[in-house]
């Protein structure tokens, strides 16, 4: 059943972002073909040449908007809209329901982030492309004679943490939703100041805690030099526990809000 | 379907056909001022496919049209990498194929890792035998003037004046006389009144010290 859930919300994605990465590779192959009429020291084509830029960069970012409000529109319609009556009829669980969702929002930002991929090789095609795989293989390269296997350990993390966090980010908006829909009326504010909420309330604790360090450095001195002092000695393993410490604080911060919405969903459900 | 397909053949045509008909100026730009090693000792360099060798030079090459452009690196180094991964290095820039190539600092590790090693000059291989021989000579029988002119504009006052150094070879039939004036420690100097143009000439004449020339500059 889940197999079937995670088809329809992949078809009902596709139909609208689709076209939104094809207008994208469209705005790269145009900047590849202005470079056609390449002059040197002209300030038309100079001119023409960087709005192609500014637009194929602007396009970008709509798509990667574009990929986030989808997602979160989805999760709304389909769970807490009129299409919610029929999606918790079906033999599946809140959790099921929330996994079909993210899963789905996951792999079409993939598919965002490979769409501009693409674009970036098809506006650099030839040439410039070859040069800049050049660079980056020896970067690569350098990377690994310095660090050797320490550099697969580093890109393995940084991935799990873009996954994580990006799951985070999705689940914090789905935490919202979920939380909005108990208001009787005006769920959505409801949501949009849960929201408001949430980031008011990290924003507080950062900066009281930044506050606490500069007016009392001297609480936190010594844990200053217990940590500059293993870093020192140990490196890698220590830009490794920063890694994956990281990771798993996007892990446990999705999870609690995970079971947060799966919560409400389950017995706070107010579909009206 | 075919539609689909009709539509995806054009798309990656028209890709194909702006790679093969067009290159990129800045890229051509950067290949053109890159230089590479050609062995370990760093005594043999390729730039513009005509090979430079090293050259241990009795005092300073002073090069003409001095463009600082240039990017030495290793062989394996891409040519988008020549900037940071690269070392400086000036050479003639109106000329095809530059006589001299000069390298002032060396890059160790990045483009914010650079030490002074000492100018190394490399010359070009055809002329390496022709400025062997007037590197080795005592005696050069060409001077050269080195002035320092004023760029700036008429109304320019103060110290922000835009000098720039020119050198200009001196015809033969005042070498006697300038060996004189050198000789009686004359120096030509234009004073000038506040605010006006100056210029302050320095004449000098190549001698065993100095492979070409040897000035002070103001």
């Amino acid at each position: 059943m889940v197999k079937k859930l995670v088809k329809y919300d992949f078809k009902s994605f596709f139909r609208l972002l689709f076209p939104v990465q094809m207008i994208i590779l469209g705005i790269a192959l145009i900047n590849r073909l202005i470079q056609l009429f390449e002059v040197r020291d002209s300030s038309a084509y100079s001119w023409i040449f960087t709005s192609s830029i500014v637009l194929l960069v602007i396009a970008c970012i709509v798509c990667m908007v574009m990929t986030v409000i989808l997602s979160v529109v989805r999760f709304y319609q389909g769970l807490y809209s009129s299409e919610g009556y029929l999606s918790h009829t079906l033999p599946v669980t809140p959790s099921q329901h929330i996994f079909a969702k993210l899963s789905v929002s996951l792999i079409f930002a993939a598919g965002t982030v490979l769409t501009i991929f693409v674009a970036i090789c098809i506006a650099t095609f030839g040439e410039v492309n070859i040069e800049l795989f050049k660079a980056a293989g020896y970067l690569l390269g350098k990377g690994f004679d310095k660090i050797g296997f320490q550099m697969i350990l580093y890109m393995l993390e940084i991935l799990v943490y873009a996954v994580l966090w990006i799951s985070n980010v999705l689940m914090i908006f789905y935490f919202c939703l979920s939380v909005g829909q108990l208001a009787p009326r005006k769920k959505i504010l409801l949501a949009f100041g849960v929201l408001f909420g949430l980031y008011t309330i990290t924003q507080i604790i950062g900066t009281a805690g930044i506050i606490i360090a500069v007016i009392a450095p001297e609480w936190f001195q010594n844990l200053y030099d217990v940590i500059a002092e293993f870093a020192e000695a140990h490196r890698y393993l220590f830009s490794h526990l920063i890694l994956s410490g990281g990771a798993l604080l996007q892990l446990l911060e999705a999870a609690v809000f995970f079971l947060i919405s799966k919560t409400i969903m389950k017995k706070k459900l107010n579909l009206t | 379907m075919k539609k689909v397909i009709q539509i995806i053949s054009v798309f990656v045509l028209a890709v194909m056909v702006s790679t093969i008909l067009c290159s990129c100026i800045q890229l051509d730009d950067l290949k053109n001022n890159r230089a590479v090693f050609l062995n370990d000792d760093k005594t043999e360099v390729l730039f513009r496919d005509n090979l430079y060798k090293r050259i241990q030079l009795k005092g300073e090459a002073i090069i003409q049209n001095e463009t600082y452009d240039g990017r030495l690196t290793a062989a394996d180094v891409p040519i988008l990498l020549a900037e940071s991964e690269g070392s400086a290095f000036s050479y003639d820039k109106t000329a095809d194929v530059p006589t001299l190539l000069k390298q002032y600092y060396e890059n160790y590790s990045s483009a914010y890792d650079s030490y002074y090693t000492g100018t190394k000059v490399y010359c070009l291989e055809s002329e390496y035998d022709r400025i062997s021989e007037i590197n080795s000579s005592d005696k050069f029988d060409s001077m050269y003037i080195i002035y320092s002119k004023d760029y700036s504009d008429e109304d320019m006052v103060g110290y922000n004046h835009d000098y720039q150094l020119v050198y200009e070879i001196v015809s033969e039939e005042y070498h006697d006389a300038i060996d004189r004036a050198l000789e009686s420690d004359t120096e030509t100097l234009i004073d000038s009144e506040e605010g006006a143009k100056s210029e302050y000439l320095d004449l000098t004449r190549c001698d065993s010290e100095t492979s070409f020339v040897k000035g002070i500059f103001c």
